[in-house]
C-alpha cells in the first residue's frame, strides 16, 4: 500500500533537525487522523502538539482524537500567543490552500508562523514537471515514440476494476501501443492479466506524472490517467460519480473509461499447492473460513474481540479459522487462528478451497470477487447524506452484487457511532451467527 | 518543451494579478468559453454559492457577452457581482497558470475539460446526470442541484434574451 505520510514525516523530521520547532507551542491545522500521524512523529522527539485548530464551533474545547488527549480550538486562538512562542502545522491534502489563506487574512505568515506540510507549491510543482519530463523522455526512448502511457490507480481494489476494463478500452481507442504505470501493488494487479507492458514507479513520480499532465495536456505527455480523483488533481474533482444512482463500477465503464461496451477481462489465478498449504496450518479444505479484517477505506472497524468471538463461534461449529493480513503491517487481532498469507495470483483458489471468506468490504473483495465460495462481506451503514468528498464504502455503492461482480456473497451492514466511530460489534456478531 | 507554457503561465499570472488588483474579491468565477451552456447554469446558482460561501463580493470573469449583459438577473438582494471581460485566449493563459499549480481558493473554473478532462462530461445522460447537475456537483460542490426560481425578463435586449435562451440539449458530451 501507498504510505501518503512518508513526505509529511520526512519533511517534519527535517523541520526537527534544524530546530524550527524547539520551545515553541505547536498547533495543528487539519484532518484529524492526520493530526494523530504528525503527533506519532513528534512523540519520537518527545514534542507534542498543543492544541488543534479548527473552524467547527461544534469541535471546540473537545478531544480532538480518542487516543491523544490535545484540545481543539478556534483559530482565533493564535491571537491569544505571543507571535515566535507557536508554530502552526498545516497539513490537508484537499484544504491547505483555504487554511494558508485564512492564516494570512489573519495576519501570519507562512514559514514563519505557520509551515505547510507536505504541499505541492509553485516551484514542488516546477520540480515535479522536470522530473516527469525526464521519466517520459526515457520512456519513450524504451518504448518507441507511439507508446501511450496509461497511469493505474495506486489502491489495489481500484487497480483491479481498472484491469478489468482495459483491454476493451484499448480496443475500443485503437491505442496500439500501451505501457502501464503504476505503483508497487499494480504490478501484481497487472500480473493477474494477460500481455501488459508494466512500468514500475514511486509515489513521487506518480505524483511527478499528474501534475505535469495537467500542465502539459493529455496530448503532450501521451498519457491517460485513470485516477482522475487524486487530490493532486485539484480542478472541479468529480462528486457526481457518488450520487445516489450510481455504484463503483459506474465509475470505471462510464466515467473513467467511458466504455461503449462493458466486456470485463477475465483474470488468471493460479495455486499449485493448495493441500501443502492447507496441511501446514491444519486447515480443512471446504470447512475453512477465512477472515479478512482490515479495509483502508473503511474508517470504522470492528475491535480485535469480534474477530476472536467470531473465530471462537466458527471452530465451535466445527469450521477451521485463519486470518488473511499483510504480517509486515498489520496485527492478527485473533490470537489463536493462524495467519494465511498469499499471492494475488493464490487468492481465488486459496479461497475457493477454503470454502468461506468472512471480510471487511476491501480492494481484496474486488481482486477475489469471483471465487466461486461463500462471502459474507461487511460494510459500514450510510447514515445522513453522501460524503461526495470521500469515497463511498457503503453497501449502495461499494456492494460487490451491486457492482456485478459476483451474485454469491452475502452482504451486511454494521451499525456504529457516528461521533467515534465504534462499531457495535456484538450486534453484527449475532447477525452472522444466524447466518452461518 | 515545456518553455512555451511556462511562458503562457507567466502570462496568466499577470493577467491574475491585474485582476486582482483591480478587484481584490473574494471569488472569482471564470467562464472561459462563449456562449456555453454550463455558464447559464454558473449564473443560475451563483447567488446559493455566494451564500453557502459567506461572501458579498464575486467577479465573473468571461469572454461570454450575453453572460455579461444578463448578470443583473441573477444578482440577489445584498450582493454585488461584477464583471471582468477577457478574451479567450487570455482566458486560456489564465487556466495555465492555474493548472500549474493551485494559487488561490477564491478562482472557480466553469469548465469540464479546461485546464483538464475531469472526466465528468463522461457522465452525462447517465442516471439522467445533466449539465446543471455538473455545475452544482463539480463546481459549486453542492450535493444537490437545487430548484432556481426561473427568471424573470421582461427586456427585448437581444444578448440577454439569447442567454436565457440557453438551456439543457440533451446531455450529450459537449
Amino acid at each position: 500500500m501507498e504510505d501518503n505520510t512518508q513526505r509529511m514525516r520526512e519533511q517534519l523530521q527535517c523541520l526537527i533537525t534544524k530546530g524550527k520547532l524547539k520551545n515553541k507551542a505547536i498547533f495543528f491545522m487539519g484532518g484529524i487522523p492526520l493530526a494523530y500521524e504528525v503527533s506519532r512523529v513528534l512523540k519520537d522527539s518527545r514534542m507534542e502538539i498543543s492544541g488543534v485548530l479548527d473552524n467547527n464551533p461544534q469541535k471546540w474545547g473537545g478531544a480532538a482524537y480518542k487516543e491523544f488527549s490535545c484540545q481543539v480550538y478556534a483559530p482565533e486562538k493564535l491571537k491569544q500567543l505571543k507571535r515566535g512562542g507557536f508554530l502552526l502545522l498545516i497539513y490537508s491534502v484537499k484544504y491547505w490552500l483555504e487554511m494558508k489563506e485564512q492564516m494570512e487574512e489573519l495576519g501570519y505568515r507562512q514559514n514563519r508562523d505557520f509551515i505547510i506540510l507536505d504541499v505541492y507549491d509553485l516551484q514542488a510543482c516546477i520540480r515535479m514537471n522536470r522530473k516527469a519530463q525526464k521519466l517520459f523522455r526515457g520512456l519513450r526512448g524504451q518504448y518507441g515514440k507511439n507508446a501511450t502511457f496509461i497511469l493505474l490507480n495506486s489502491v489495489m481494489g481500484d487497480c483491479y476494476l481498472s484491469m478489468l476494463c482495459m483491454r476493451e478500452y484499448i480496443a475500443e481507442n485503437n491505442i496500439a501501443n500501451p505501457v502501464l504505470l503504476g505503483w508497487g501493488v499494480c504490478e501484481k494487479i497487472v500480473n493477474l492479466f494477460d500481455g501488459y507492458q508494466f512500468v514500475r514507479i514511486d509515489r513521487e513520480s506518480r505524483i511527478a506524472i499528474e501534475a505535469y499532465w495537467a500542465f502539459a495536456g493529455e496530448k503532450k505527455s501521451h498519457l491517460k490517467i485513470l485516477s482522475i480523483w487524486d487530490f493532486e488533481l485539484h480542478f472541479n474533482r468529480c462528486r457526481i460519480r457518488f450520487a445516489e444512482a450510481f455504484h463503483f463500477m459506474d465509475t470505471y465503464t462510464a466515467f473513467v473509461f467511458h466504455l461503449k461496451e462493458k466486456k470485463f477481462d477475465k483474470p488468471e489465478f493460479y495455486c499449485e499447492n493448495l493441500n501443502d498449504l492447507f496441511a501446514e496450518k491444519s486447515l480443512q479444505p471446504g470447512k475453512t473460513v477465512v477472515l479478512s479484517p482490515y479495509a483502508y477505506s473503511i474508517l470504522q472497524q470492528p475491535p480485535a474481540v469480534f474477530w476472536q468471538e467470531l473465530a471462537d463461534y466458527l471452530r465451535e461449529k466445527g469450521y477451521s479459522v485463519c486470518v488473511n493480513i499483510n504480517p509486515e503491517r498489520e496485527v492478527n487481532p485473533v490470537s489463536d487462528a493462524p495467519d494465511m498469507t498469499f499471492t494475488l495470483k493464490e487468492s481465488v483458489p486459496v479461497l475457493e478451497y477454503a470454502g468461506t471468506l468472512i471480510a471487511m468490504r476491501s480492494g481484496f473483495c474486488d481482486v477475489t470477487s469471483s471465487a466461486d465460495c461463500r462471502k459474507i462481506l461487511f460494510y459500514p451503514m450510510r447514515k445522513g447524506g453522501i460524503d461526495y468528498e470521500n469515497h463511498r464504502p457503503d453497501k449502495d455503492f461499494g456492494g460487490l452484487v451491486n457492482m456485478g461482480l459476483t451474485t454469491q456473497a452475502t452482504e451486511l451492514e454494521f451499525d456504529y457511532d457516528p461521533s467515534t466511530w465504534q462499531v457495535k460489534w456484538e450486534e453484527l456478531l449475532k447477525e452472522v451467527k444466524q447466518i452461518l | 518543451m515545456l518553455l512555451e507554457h511556462y511562458w503562457r503561465a507567466y502570462q496568466g499570472y499577470r493577467i491574475w494579478r491585474k485582476i486582482e488588483q483591480k478587484y481584490h474579491a473574494p471569488l472569482y468565477i471564470l467562464m472561459p468559453k462563449e456562449k456555453d451552456e454550463y455558464n447559464y447554469y454558473a449564473l443560475r446558482h451563483l447567488d446559493l454559492f455566494m451564500e453557502r460561501k459567506k461572501v458579498r463580493d464575486a467577479v465573473v470573469i468571461t469572454c461570454d457577452r450575453e453572460a455579461i449583459a444578463a448578470l443583473g438577473l441573477f444578482c440577489g438582494e445584498g450582493r454585488r457581482v461584477r464583471a471582468e471581460y477577457l478574451p479567450r485566449g487570455k482566458a486560456l493563459k489564465l487556466i495555465k497558470y492555474y493548472s500549474l499549480y493551485e494559487f488561490t481558493s477564491k478562482l472557480k473554473i466553469v469548465s469540464f475539460t479546461e485546464p483538464y478532462d475531469t472526466y465528468a462530461e463522461n457522465l452525462l445522460g447517465i442516471h439522467g446526470v445533466t449539465k446543471e447537475d455538473l455545475v452544482c456537483f463539480d463546481v459549486f460542490r453542492f450535493g444537490e442541484t437545487p430548484k432556481a426560481a426561473p427568471v424573470a425578463y421582461q427586456g427585448d435586449n437581444p444578448f440577454i434574451l439569447s442567454f436565457l435562451s440557453r438551456c439543457q440539449c440533451g446531455g450529450q458530451k459537449a
